[in-house]
């Protein structure tokens, strides 16, 4: 998703741009795949998260197929498919975090608790059950159930906004990046931060962390326009990845893990 | 002037709530846990291409070398 209005879906092989939709605002913040791959979702500055089903078919325009989903009093800065292409999970400048239906565009639960805006979110991997975890400029970390709408855990040790969290793929732990210029990892059982990534030498916020397939790798993107890949268990930095020419905002590993890729201000993608 | 003491007095309840039901959980002790997240670790280490590198056969991202032959 772009700063100019306009989400693009690409080939990662290839290179190439397989759709382009121009969204109504201006800001794109955040974007998703359904897990089918029929669709996507975003949204942003429009305050609403809107669902484009994909189309290979020349003849049909994307934009007459969007469908409005979600409606926050704020920007919208993350969301996610849920198990299904049938339901969505936002996290919004507003404070909230919501799950609707993407059918009805009906409201499904609200997740109210963070003190300032929510910039970002991660739902539980599907074996560990109905949680998501939410990250705002509360320096907060929270911990939802997705049925009763209450926060379950809560962490608060980073010392700036938490802009990014990202479930260990074991569903037991999870790993956040802030402004603070450190990642921590928390466990979920013993309910407290049990790692902290850090280096006096960066001192730049982290925008965005990943883990690899294991779980031992952490990459995170800074806004030094690096990317530090940390070992989990030591703590230790492994590697440091420099490349792109501006801020790193955005970071993912593939499914099959085998590579990651990285966005950032400089407008490019690299695998 | 009362009504945002009243509110501020609900935010403290609404607070003094979840941390009763948060003090409420059970936990395990980090040793426990941290020995359980290495466990998981080395468990997937052989699935994880970015640790264990796959054959470059395999690779989908490797350097492609095509060789022309002159017909």
């Amino acid at each position: 998703s772009l700063q100019d209005g306009k989400v693009i879906v690409w080939d990662s092989f290839t290179t190439n741009k397989e759709h382009a939709v121009t969204m109504p605002c201006t800001w794109v913040m955040a974007c998703a795949y359904a897990p089918s791959g029929c669709a996507i979702a975003c949204g942003g500055l429009d305050n609403k998260c809107s669902v484009y089903p994909l189309t290979f078919d020349k003849n049909e325009s994307m934009a007459a197929k969007k469908k409005s989903v979600a409606m926050h009093t704020n920007y919208l800065s993350a969301c996610s498919f849920t198990n299904s292409d049938m339901q969505i999970l936002t996290a919004s400048g507003d404070g909230t975090c919501a799950l609707w239906d993407v059918e009805s565009g009906q409201l499904l639960q609200s997740f109210h608790g963070h003190g300032a805006d929510v910039l970002c979110l991660d739902l539980a991997p599907s074996e560990t059950g109905n949680t998501f975890v939410s990250g705002g400029c509360d320096k907060k970390s929270m911990v939802w159930d997705m049925r009763s709408g209450q926060c379950v855990q809560a962490f608060e040790t980073h010392e700036s906004d938490v802009n990014s969290v990202r479930y260990y793929p074991s569903g037991d732990a999870f790993a956040s990046g802030s402004d603070d210029a450190t990642c921590r990892l928390y466990d979920l059982r013993a309910d407290r931060e049990v790692a902290i990534y850090s280096k006096e030498s960066i001192i730049f916020g982290a925008s965005s962390v990943d883990f690899s397939l294991s779980g031992r790798l952490l990459f995170a993107g800074y806004n030094d326009y690096t990317i530090n890949v940390w070992d989990v268990l030591k703590g230790a930095r492994v590697s440091i990845l420099f490349g792109h020419e501006n801020r790193v905002s955005t970071l993912r590993v593939s499914p099959d893990g085998t590579a990651f890729c990285s966005g950032s201000w400089d407008h490019t993608l690299r695998v | 002037m009362s009504s945002s003491s009243t509110t501020s007095i609900s935010q403290a309840r609404k607070a003094v709530e979840q941390l009763k039901m948060e003090a409420c959980m059970d936990r395990v002790k980090v040793s426990q846990a941290a020995a359980d997240l290495l466990a998981y670790c080395e468990a997937h280490l052989r699935e994880d291409p970015l640790i264990i590198p796959v054959p470059a056969s395999e690779n989908p991202f490797r350097e492609k070398k095509f060789f022309c032959t002159i017909l």
